[in-house]
């Protein structure tokens, strides 16, 4: 009875807002006090057929800078994860708190000046300078992740490794990289979303000339256009989604092949 | 103090280049040579155009006629890149401001403040409007000269008219007001069931300015430039015209719309009495979209609605200079206005001098239906009244946080 209870929240708070999208997406015109649409229309729809082109290179593009920017993430973070992890010295939660800061820190602070020096070093306009701004303040999430998990794997395993006589790059490549993998995923989650769902960070370096899907969608969203923003909507809520399930399939094969699970 | 500045001067200077003087020569004879060349010139390449992407109907338009016939006429591949204003400019600014030379912009939809701005700033190639053919041939150079007051002087090429229009469903209300004084007692005696969107919104704005123009005794005096002393006089009058209505606006003036888009949704839910646009035939497009109710009509002020004309611009570092100008010229030519006007592309006004056109032309524009939603230029152009200098633009969204929102 109590998991009934807390099942009929989920569904309140989660399913029943997707099921309203999903009508005003057929109805534009949905209005008080109607409780169900009068007039259903498919212009939306084929405003989404028409473009569907440009739709699909948008969310192309965004998943391929967000997945960029998931693996410059893990490469800035997972060095300075593992020290943090592993020793102590002083001023470490000075250096901690100043390393999260960009995660705090609205972007627009800095994105200006940074768009500027991104101008000079030919990064503004392309796919690197996305990538490089989006890790920039997404990275936090990368590192908390990472360092819980090699807090959680502990120093044994390396020693073992060692005592076994690897060196330092088989050991952080087979032993250690994959008992990270839980944490990879976890902070790669947040960094992705975060990264896909930035809108002006990637339209000022990104300059127009990296599409993203924001891009498309953020001027609909703004415009009183109730159909083609739920549309949308419903495709951004999708896509995470999707994501997700991918990333849990090909887990559990890979940990199964291993006999982990 | 000193020292932050001169660390400031540092970082500049070693940031700044020179300008490069061979790219310069052959940008400033795109302003002599004939257009034919220009085109000749613009053939088999890429046009990148910004414009604020967030009405479905004009992407549409844009990514199917204008796309189709610029490929079909002078082998020019269009690309719409949808960005606001306010985005470009700093985009630009920024770029400016680093010596960048070869952009990734060819031509920007703008007007008004931005286009103010941009000039100033020196963002802007030109002047290449007189370059354009068509604007020649059919566009009145009165009608060019200014941009909310500001001298275009050639940096712009105009490509469409709009003009403040309210919408009300004649289900709901019968008879709406004709006149401001009338508004103001149809607020009193209907409370909760009238809003507009909170300034600075492009709709908003320009509702505050048309007020202003009403309760200050009409839009001549401003016309002139910015005259600190006048506005100072004269928005007092306004700020108390706000005030009073305030306690009978919807959800007792509380709070605002936060954008036109808002006040859309309000207003077609029914929630409110009257919507409002900048454009004429906003109410007619969301009608065909299936968001407005049929029976919704709109209708003018008597006391004056203003209009302005919006604008396309190049920017100085565009890479394509000559395919700017071509995409500019066709948006301006008889073909591409005459689409532009029909309700179901877009139903922007023409930019074009109806007078220059030939009888057949003529009739062609006249027979557009525009739609039952949208008025005739029979009804629009006797009350039309021209905008304000932005000076005036800026000091009143400021105002109006000031002295209505924050009182």
């Amino acid at each position: 009875m109590k998991h009934a209870a807390t099942f009929l929240v989920l569904i309140l708070l989660f399913a029943l807002p997707v099921v309203v999208l999903a009508l005003v997406s057929l109805a534009p015109g949905w209005r008080f006090p109607d409780v169900w649409p009068a007039d259903f229309s498919i212009k939306g729809l084929i405003y989404l057929a028409q473009h569907q082109r440009q739709i699909l290179m948008s969310l192309g593009s965004s998943c391929l800078f967000s997945l960029l920017t998931v693996l410059t993430t893990l490469l800035m973070c997972l060095l300075p994860a593992a020290v943090f992890a592993r020793s102590n010295f002083s001023g470490k939660a000075l250096l901690e708190g100043l390393l999260l800061a960009p995660a705090l820190v609205p972007p627009m602070t800095f994105a200006m000046g940074l768009h500027f020096l991104f101008i000079k070093f030919s990064l503004a306009d392309t796919l690197a300078g996305v990538v490089l701004i989006l890790a920039m303040f997404s990275y936090p999430y990368m590192f908390r992740s990472l360092v819980a998990g090699f807090q959680t794997m502990g120093k044994d395993y390396r020693l073992c490794a060692e005592n076994l006589g690897a060196g330092t790059m088989s050991i952080l490549l087979q032993v250690e990289l994959p008992l990270l993998m839980p944490a990879v995923i976890a902070g790669g989650s947040v960094v992705f979303l975060v990264a896909f769902s930035e809108y002006f960070l990637v339209f000022l370096i990104g300059g127009g000339s990296v599409d993203s899907f924001t891009g498309t969608l953020f001027p609909l969203l703004n415009s009183s256009n109730r159909s083609l923003a739920a549309i949308l909507t419903l495709i951004f809520l999708c896509l995470p989604i999707v994501l997700f399930l991918v990333i849990d399939t090909i887990l559990v094969q890979a940990y199964r092949k291993k006999g982990m699970i | 103090m000193l020292k932050k500045h001169i660390a400031l001067i540092a970082f500049w200077i070693l940031f700044m280049l020179p300008g490069p003087a061979a790219a310069k020569n052959t940008e400033d004879s795109l302003l002599q040579i004939p257009f034919q060349q220009i085109a000749e010139q613009a053939r088999n390449h890429q046009v990148r155009w910004y414009m604020f992407g967030g009405w479905a109907h004009v992407n549409a338009w844009v990514d199917t006629y204008v796309a189709g016939e610029m490929k079909k006429r002078y082998d020019i591949d269009l690309v719409r890149v949808p960005m606001d204003a306010g985005i470009f400019i700093n985009k630009l600014l920024n770029e400016k401001a680093a010596g960048k030379k070869t952009g990734n912009i060819d031509l920007l939809w703008i007007n008004g403040e931005n286009f103010k701005n941009a000039k100033e700033a020196g963002l802007l190639f030109g002047p290449f409007a007189q370059q354009l053919p068509n604007i020649r041939k059919y566009v009145d150079p009165e009608s060019m000269a200014h941009d909310f007051g500001y001298p275009v002087e050639g940096y712009e090429a105009p490509y469409g008219r709009a003009q403040f229009v309210f919408e009300y469903d004649t289900a709901a209300v019968s008879a709406p007001p004709q006149t401001i004084t009338g508004l103001n007692e149809w607020i009193r005696a209907n409370p909760g069931s009238f809003t507009y969107p909170q300034p600075p919104d492009f709709t908003g704005s320009a509702f505050i300015r048309q007020l202003f123009y009403a309760v200050t005794g009409g839009h001549e005096q401003y016309l002139s430039g910015w005259d600190p002393d006048l506005f100072a006089r004269k928005a007092p009058l306004l700020w108390n015209w706000l005030n009073a209505i305030e306690p009978f606006l919807w959800q007792k003036g509380q709070t605002y719309p936060k954008d036109s888009a808002f006040l859309d949704t309000l207003f077609s839910r029914g929630e409110v009495a009257f919507g409002m646009s900048y454009h004429p035939s906003h109410a007619q497009n969301k009608i065909l979209e299936g968001s407005y109710p049929k029976s919704v009509r709109t209708f003018v002020m008597k006391d004056g609605s203003i209009y302005n004309t919006h604008f396309t611009a190049i920017p100085f570092n565009a890479p394509n200079k000559a395919g700017a100008m071509v995409l500019a010229d066709f948006l301006i030519s008889m073909d591409a206005q005459l689409s532009k006007y029909h309700p179901d592309k877009w139903g922007d006004f023409p930019a074009l001098d109806l007078k220059r056109l030939n009888p057949k032309e003529r009739k062609q524009f006249q027979s557009v239906d525009l739609g039952p939603a949208t008025l005739g230029s029979d009804t629009l152009n006797p009350v039309a009244v021209p905008e304000i200098p932005s000076d005036y633009l800026e000091a009143l969204e400021q105002g109006w946080k000031e002295h209505v929102l924050d009182n």
